[in-house]
């Protein structure tokens, strides 16, 4: 019946018994005044006046009757809800460890989502704080088409930054914004490094941001033929490095090897717009990130700005207007053209179509690994809630017999599910906070999580969670138990015996077997990867290897290197030393190359990485050489003019030829001819994980003024680097009587970074499938136990029909195994099939390795087996005579 | 002679009518009458409206049962919150009528 019809029933009905009431006063008054000698109409009449029963009161009365049934409803429901409460309280208290299993359970679900999502919100949903109205805030992108697919730009060249400017004309502010990693106060070898950012002097003020101190960058202190050295800072850095020293604005600091002046301090509220919080800004025209031949304000080389918007109204007219104006910008360049759309993305880095990886991998996996935890979680919670039930049942056969509805008994669950739920979400909250912590530190200790994380939106996330996960998994267990109807106790001892089939128990345990096994794959994958990342052959051997490199233009740098290069060969604490003409892996150089006695350089695809290196480098860098010979001290200004080539620049240069003996030309074609007398083989350009390009080596004393001259040292040391590396700066400074100090740097700096994504997925994996791995061993232990209890009667039997004991164990370990190993199967199909998800995440190891998928297996059994055996031992040891008799 | 029924003091005479046991609304209004030598000029609906407010409020039960004529009748009971009320709400009376007494007698000074 509708509620609508119920309800007019109800008050159909209330408005019968007040006419009866009422009918039933008025027969007894009239009565009584008939035998007092009334005639019976008068009677009636007097009664009826008596009464005051006129329509009126009538009316008055109904509504009194109503809102009494109203009130009465309310008041039992409440008492029926508070008796429900008192009635779940105790059978919580009656079954302790039960209760506390699940309320973990259900809080490390729970808690791991709670605190994975402000994660996950903060690197993809937040809008960093400190701005002014941010949703008027972009970043600007550039896509364009080119022969390879769509490409789409995120940093542009200060000439680009210029057109756009002037297509804009004033509609809409742009600034410049560059992220850099600064070593700050003059450091050395393991530096303080802060993460800072080359800005507009317009930036702070198109963002919004207040100054908490001083002032922003002037315009003409951003010019870039006339930089001026200043710097703002943040509002940490001032408390933290400089103590809230009251006198900031005017104080210098050293920042990269420049002296700076602290002109002002950003409110506390603002720090940065990137992912990892920014400490440091200074004017774009300082930028010490690259050089071009002439200015590089005029130079379309050099493009990774940032280009922040504010944009009021419609900004269709103005991405119309700035695409225009790139493509007119190339076409006028004269180089290919380009059409170009551009679009006002979200000011939300993790939200742009080039978002650093990291930040992509960590948000969206982040999500799907802890809704599987929480899956895995809610299977398990599900199954011990069973298992609560099965000792239940009798309770509820009974309550069943003495009348209470099916309603009623749903409504114990459900009271039951939220009571759980709610002492669950009090758990995880307190849980959530400390792991929060735990995974901000350890998993992405650069982010930015001004403010803190554990907010209201968290909570009330955790708190909606809560519920809905354990009203799911009470409702399970509701229907289940309900349609059932209770298994009703029978006099003769026989506990449940010949049960229906646990199918429901044992598709659960199979699902969170199957989840544990992708979530342990993933985890695995990662693991190899990382350790395949750690011992990649770069082609360069860079164990305990370091760099020193002066800034350019330091009068006597390069005879002030010799000379540390001297002193430095034959000590104890050093294995070699090596000059060159930059850092290996650190910088690129190209020029235009000949080859065949062609008249134009080969193609830019195929340009060799140019370096002049000493004699000894390849020795010393362990790059082999596969073919001809290494540079000697024979290879001198004077001599033959010679040349090494990579593997890949062979062949690339001279496909199905042999490369030794080839001539090649650098910067003009007029230019004498380098021999190619050795190969050596590949070596990384920049990073642990790329393709082979072309490299090519010229002997130091024989690279000319388009290679560059001694510009670095490289030193490996028979121990540790560091001390060997650090006291070098130190001797470079008196040795040149330099005041800017040089750079200096371990190749571990160089190699961390790259293996940050790949460390941050292993650990977070890792972490996530042992949760995982937890929950369903100890999903897989309660059910089992609760089989037993419940099997008991079966169990004693068969021993006494005149099984063993071990061949009781066998089977109850083998009912669990079987689950588990269905499981485990259906997990690595499902890993397979999805194996595309994170096989562009991992390196030196396929994303279906058998060897991972047979080791997650192994490992999910033998667990397996672990939490089996001891409910299995102890059907072992049932006593069939108790059984019997019933006890 | 009747006089006015004073306001607010229905619900505290239903409640000690009830005290001795069980009654339906027409006992109760020949109860009321009885012991107040029909002093009141009392409407009888007012006394069901007080009953189903002491209803909402739980100070008073209510059954359907049979009468001695063998009608079905709405009996009233008191409950133990109902007896707790009658007993405050009583001795607040008897203060009351004190009080008021006291300042009714005053002579002047």
């Amino acid at each position: 019946m509708s509620r609508f019809r119920r309800l007019f029933r109800l008050q159909r009905s209330v408005q019968d018994e007040v006419n009866f009431e009422l009918q039933h006063h008025l027969e007894l008054s009239t009565e009584r005044l008939i035998a007092e000698g009334l005639p019976p109409e008068a009677a009636h009449t007097e009664a009826m006046r008596r009464l005051g029963a006129h329509d009126e009161a009538a009316q008055r009365l109904y509504a009194a009757a109503r809102e009494r049934e109203r009130r009465i409803r309310w008041i039992d429901r409440f008492d029926t809800a508070y008796a429900e409460a008192r009635y779940v309280l105790r059978g919580f208290r009656r079954q302790r460890a039960l209760t506390a299993l699940i309320v973990l359970t259900l809080a490390l679900g729970i808690g791991a989502n709670a605190s994975i999502f402000p994660i996950a919100d903060r690197l993809l949903f937040r809008i960093p704080p400190g701005l002014s109205q941010p949703d008027e805030l972009h970043r600007v992108y550039a896509r364009y088409q080119r022969d390879s697919g769509e490409g789409v730009q995120a940093g542009f060249n200060f000439v680009e930054y210029t057109e756009m400017h002037q297509a804009l004309g004033g509609r809409a502010p742009l600034a410049l914004h560059w992220p850099v990693s600064f070593r700050i106060d003059g450091d050395t070898a393991v530096a303080d490094r802060v993460q800072g950012a080359y800005i507009s002097a317009n930036y702070f003020s198109v963002l919004g941001v207040p100054m908490a101190r001083g002032r922003y960058f002037a315009p003409d202190e951003d010019d870039p033929p006339n930089p001026r050295y200043v710097a703002i800072i943040s509002h940490d850095l001032w408390q933290n490095r400089f103590g809230g020293d009251q006198r900031i604005v005017g104080r210098k600091m050293t920042v990269g090897s420049r002296e700076y002046e602290v002109i002002g301090v950003v409110a506390k509220s603002f720090s940065g717009i990137d992912i990892a919080p920014t400490h440091v800004w200074t004017p774009t025209a300082t930028q010490g990130l690259f050089t071009t031949k002439g200015p590089w304000w005029e130079s379309r080389s050099g493009g990774g700005w940032n280009v922040i918007s504010r944009v009021r109204g419609d900004p269709d007219i103005l991405e119309r207007d700035l695409a225009n104006a790139l493509g007119e910008g190339r076409r006028l360049a004269g180089s290919r053209p380009r059409q170009y759309t551009v679009e006002f993305g979200s000011i939300i880095e993790g939200r742009g179509p080039t978002a650093p990886t990291e930040a992509r991998m960590i948000a969206t996996r982040l999500m799907g690994v802890s809704i599987v935890l929480l899956l895995v979680a809610l299977a398990n919670v599900t199954n011990l809630l069973l298992a609560r039930e099965a000792k239940r049942e009798r309770e509820i056969a009974v309550r069943r017999a003495l009348g209470v509805s099916r309603g009623r008994l749903v409504a114990t669950f459900l009271t039951e599910a939220v009571v759980l739920a709610g002492l669950a979400a009090l758990v995880a909250t307190a849980f959530s906070a400390a792991l929060s912590g735990v995974v901000r530190s350890l998993l992405l200790p650069t982010v930015n999580w001004n403010p803190p994380v554990v907010d209201m939106r968290a909570i009330l996330f955790t708190g909606v969670l809560g519920v809905a996960c354990a009203i799911a998994a009470g409702l399970v267990c509701a229907a289940r138990v309900i349609r059932s109807g209770g298994t009703l106790f029978t006099g003769a001892g026989q506990r449940g015996a010949g049960a229906r089939r646990p199918w429901l128990s044992n598709s659960l345990l199979g699902a969170q077997a199957a989840l544990s096994a992708v979530l342990l794959i993933g985890a695995a994958l990662f693991v190899v990867s990382l350790d395949r990342m750690r011992n990649a052959d770069l082609g360069y051997d860079i164990e305990r290897t370091g760099w020193i490199s002066p800034e350019s233009g330091d009068i006597g740098a390069q005879a002030a290197l010799q000379q540390l290069a001297l002193s430095l060969a034959g000590r104890a604490d050093v294995e070699g030393v090596a000059l060159s003409t930059h850092p290996p892996l650190r910088v690129s150089i190209k020029n235009q190359t000949f080859i065949n006695g062609s008249d134009s350089s080969v193609a830019n695809s195929r340009l060799p990485d140019l370096a002049g290196v000493s004699p000894g480098f390849f020795e010393m860098m362990r790059l082999a050489i596969v073919r001809g010979r290494s540079f000697t001290a024979d290879d001198r200004r004077g001599a033959e003019w010679v040349a090494i080539v990579n593997e890949e620049a062979a062949r690339a240069l001279w496909p199905g030829q042999i490369a030794i003996g080839q001539c090649v030309r650098i910067g003009a074609r007029t230019n004498p001819c380098y021999t190619v007398v050795g190969v050596a083989e590949n070596a990384r350009r920049f990073a642990i994980v790329e393709s082979p390009v072309p490299q090519l080596w010229v002997p130091l004393e024989q690279a000319d003024a388009e290679l560059g001259t001694i510009g670095a040292l490289v030193v490996r040391a028979r121990l540790d680097v560091v001390p060997t590396l650090t006291p070098l700066a130190e001797e470079y400074a008196q040795l040149t009587g330099s005041r800017t100090p040089p750079r200096v740097r371990t190749y571990a700096e160089w190699m961390d970074p790259q293996l940050r994504e790949w460390r941050l997925g292993a650990k977070l994996f890792g972490a996530v499938s042992l949760l995982a791995l937890t929950l369903a061993v100890v999903g897989l232990y309660s059910v089992l136990s609760a089989s037993v209890a419940h099997r008991s009667g079966e169990i004693g039997i068969r021993l006494a029909l005149g099984a063993t004991a071990n061949s009781v164990v066998r089977l109850i370990l083998a009912q669990g195994l079987r689950v588990v190993a269905i499981g485990i199967a259906i997990g690595l199909v499902g890993a397979a099939a999805s194996s595309k998800l994170i096989a562009s995440l991992l390196y030196g190891v396929s994303a279906r390795s058998p060897m991972v998928y047979g080791a997650v297996a192994l490992t999910l059994l033998v667990a397996a087996a672990v939490a089996a055996l001891i409910p299995a031992r102890r059907a072992g040891r049932v006593d069939p005579t108790r059984v019997m008799r019933g006890d | 002679m009747t006089i006015p029924f004073p306001k607010g003091t229905l619900d505290v005479l239903v409640l000690k009518a009830l005290m001795w046991g069980p009654m339906h609304g027409f006992e109760l209004s020949r109860w009321l009458d009885d012991r107040s030598a029909e002093a009141f000029a009392l409407n009888e609906a007012a006394i069901y409206q007080a009953l189903y407010r002491l209803e909402a409020r739980r100070l008073v039960a209510a059954v359907w049962g049979l009468s001695e004529q063998g009608k079905r009748a709405r009996y009233y009971s008191l409950t133990a919150s109902g007896k707790a009320q009658l007993r405050q709400q009583t001795a607040d009376w008897r203060k009351y009528a004190t009080v008021v007494s006291a300042i009714l007698d005053a002579k002047p000074a």
